[in-house]
Parts: C-alpha cells; sequence; structure tokens
C-alpha cells in the first residue's frame, strides 16, 4: 500500500511538473511567435541557367518538374535543410542534404517538396530521383529521362520520347499523349496505371511473377489476365515493356 | 416499480459503471503509453539536435521546444508512474462492484422465491 501511495504521490508530482514545463513552452513560442518566429522549415526559390542536363535526387523530398514561361530554371523548394546545386559542364544537379533530420511538432515540413520550372526546350538529358518522395513529370522533353524511386508513387504526364521508367514499391501513373517511343517499365510491387490516346500504336509486352493485366478498352470490353501478356494495339509500331513481381498493369485506351 | 425491479437495475447500473471504468483505465492507460514514446522520441532527439548531431525541424522555437518535449516527456513519465496504483483502484473496485452485483442478485432471487 506505501508503495501504490508512493508511486501515486511521485507520478502525480512528475505529470504536473510536466504540465508546468509544458504550459512555460506554449508561453514561450507564444512569445517568440509574437516577435515573428515562424520555425525551422526552409522555403527557398534559386534561379540557374538553362542546363543541357538536369539531374534531381531526394531523399524523401517529392519532385515536380514541369515546363514553365521562363527564361532560367527555377527551382522552388520547402525542407528541413537547403539544398545542394551543382553546376558543371552544363549539368544541374539538385540534391538533398542527407544528414539524418527528424521533424517534430512541424505540420509545415509536410509541405516538403522542390519545385523545378524549366524553360522550353528539348534537353539532353533529364534524371529524377528519389527514395521515399514522389516524382511529378509534366510534359518533359529530353533525349534520355530516368525516373527512379525506390517507395515513392510516380505521375508521368506525356513522357512521349524514350523514357526509363524504375521504381521498387511505388505506383506508377502514365498519361500519354501520342506514345511514339519504345520505353521500359520497371515497378517492383508497385501497381503501374497507362493511358493512352485510340491513336498510340503499341506492342506490349507484360512480365510479371505474380501481377494482373488489366486492359479497358474504349472499342472493346475490359480484359484481365493474370501472368505474363503480350498486346497488340493499332499496328504495334512501339514497344512498350513493363516488368513488375507482383505489381498489376492497367492500361485504359481511351 | 417492485424491488425486484430496483434491484435489478441497481446491478445493470453496477456493471455497467464497471465495464465504463474499465475502458476508461484502458484509455488512460494507451493515453499514458502514448505521451511516454511521444517524450522519449522527442526530448532526445532535441538534445541531439543541441548537441548538433541531428538536424531537428520544427515549427516551435528551440527554446519552446525544449520545454515542450521535455513537459511531455515528464508528464508520459507521470502518468505511466500511475498506471499500477489506478489499476490496483480498478481492480478493487471492480471486486467490491462484482460483490454488491452478487448481494443485489441474492437479494432478488430471494424476493422472487418468497412472491411465489
Amino acid at each position: 500500500m506505501k508503495r501504490l501511495k508512493l508511486l501515486k504521490i511521485s507520478g502525480t508530482a512528475a505529470a504536473l511538473a510536466g504540465l508546468a514545463l509544458t504550459a512555460a513552452g506554449v508561453t514561450v513560442q507564444y512569445l517568440r511567435s509574437q516577435n515573428g518566429y515562424t520555425g525551422s522549415v526552409i522555403s527557398a526559390e534559386e534561379e540557374f541557367e538553362t542546363p543541357r542536363e538536369l539531374v534531381v535526387i531526394t531523399g524523401s523530398m517529392p519532385i515536380t518538374v514541369e515546363y514553365g514561361d521562363v527564361s532560367a530554371v527555377k527551382v522552388a523548394y520547402t525542407g528541413s535543410l537547403p539544398l545542394i546545386f551543382s553546376e558543371d559542364k552544363g549539368t544541374l544537379r539538385i540534391t538533398q542534404n542527407d544528414t539524418f533530420t527528424i521533424d517534430l511538432f512541424s505540420p509545415r515540413s509536410r509541405e516538403a517538396g522542390v519545385t523545378v520550372t524549366l524553360p522550353h526546350k528539348a534537353y539532353e538529358r533529364i534524371s529524377l530521383s528519389s527514395s521515399g518522395g514522389s516524382i511529378t513529370s509534366r510534359s518533359l522533353n529530353a533525349g534520355d529521362l530516368e525516373f527512379s524511386t525506390k517507395g515513392g508513387d510516380m505521375t508521368l504526364y506525356g513522357i512521349d520520347e524514350h523514357a526509363y521508367v524504375r521504381t521498387e514499391s511505388g505506383s506508377i501513373h502514365a498519361e500519354f499523349s501520342s506514345y511514339s517511343a519504345d520505353m521500359t517499365i520497371n515497378a517492383g510491387s508497385g501497381n503501374v496505371e497507362l493511358i493512352m490516346s485510340p491513336e498510340s500504336s503499341i506492342y506490349l509486352e507484360f512480365f510479371t511473377e505474380d501481377g494482373t493485366f488489366t486492359s479497358h478498352r474504349t472499342d472493346a470490353s475490359d480484359e484481365s489476365r493474370y501472368g505474363d501478356s503480350v498486346m497488340m494495339y493499332n499496328g504495334a509500331k512501339n514497344r512498350l515493356n513493363v516488368n513488375t513481381t507482383s505489381g498489376d498493369l492497367d492500361l485504359y485506351i481511351c | 416499480m417492485t424491488s425486484k425491479h430496483g434491484y435489478r437495475l441497481r446491478t445493470a447500473a453496477a456493471r455497467i459503471g464497471g465495464a465504463v471504468l474499465f475502458l476508461l483505465t484502458v484509455c488512460y492507460i494507451f493515453a499514458a503509453l502514448g505521451i511516454l514514446s511521444l517524450g522519449l522520441i522527442a526530448f532526445p532527439s532535441v538534445l541531439l539536435g543541441r548537441l548538433g548531431l541531428l538536424t531537428v525541424t520544427s515549427d516551435l522555437a528551440p527554446a519552446a521546444l525544449m520545454l515542450i518535449s521535455s513537459g511531455i516527456l515528464l508528464v508520459g513519465a507521470g502518468m505511466s508512474l500511475c498506471i499500477i496504483p489506478i489499476c490496483s483502484a480498478l481492480i478493487n473496485r471492480l471486486k467490491s462492484i462484482s460483490r454488491t452485483v452478487g448481494i443485489l442478485r441474492k437479494k432478488a432471487s430471494n424476493e422472487t422465491t418468497e412472491a411465489s
């Protein structure tokens, strides 16, 4: 009984002291915010000369790359640490500082991400890679397009040129306007969703260990097949390889 | 209302009361352990951040973050220390409720026998 009482008393005392400390912390925070403190999340914008090649590598930050009406490359980002930029022989390289970081009581850090706005031109190479962040690209035009993530999802609009897409477990959503190149998509356990126009001419090979291929066509009823599949559509001019381990492939031609 | 019904009502009320107390205790235990875990993550992180070994991103000012994280750790520790006394009080209360329920049921069954 004595021990229980002691536990009760010491527990209550600790909880009360904790409440007092928390209240003091809230007061300090209120005073600091009155003085204009907005937190340690960084939001910045940088500008660079138009490169021939663009390489973006992040750990957890989502990446968005798109064309815009700009004369120079604009990079806007929100994150815990400043991004590292390097320009060398026509290559703009953007990397996330990989120092170990932790977010505490920071709703703003959920907005973390990097958005690159490129001037309209055909680039030699664009390579976007993220470990856990998602990748979004809009109508990029480059000799070599590379997208890779480990667990991050990919949303790719208008990647009609040659592209290499790879993820370990993230899902891929790609929309093509006029598919006219050979492409390989490696998706591991992630699901793949491809949206193509009826004018596309494709020879699709789907290799999987445990995935299902489903085609949704406006001119035919939906068709679903388990395991490896081959589909020819509209003359089969351009090759499209999709490889997954357990991820499913959904092809929409509409 | 006959006294038999009164006994039944009191039995039901005692049972509901026992269940509510049990639920409240479970909620308390989860809250205490949750707050303690948050403190155990936050406070060492803030310390490591102060030492420059870790980058801590927060919308809170560093001094406020230190105070709040240590406060949360203390609240969690205090609440966790109170788990055992609270559980013991709950067990005693449940025992007394079950004794009361037993007496009430006995009284109700006695009245039924007498009436028949």
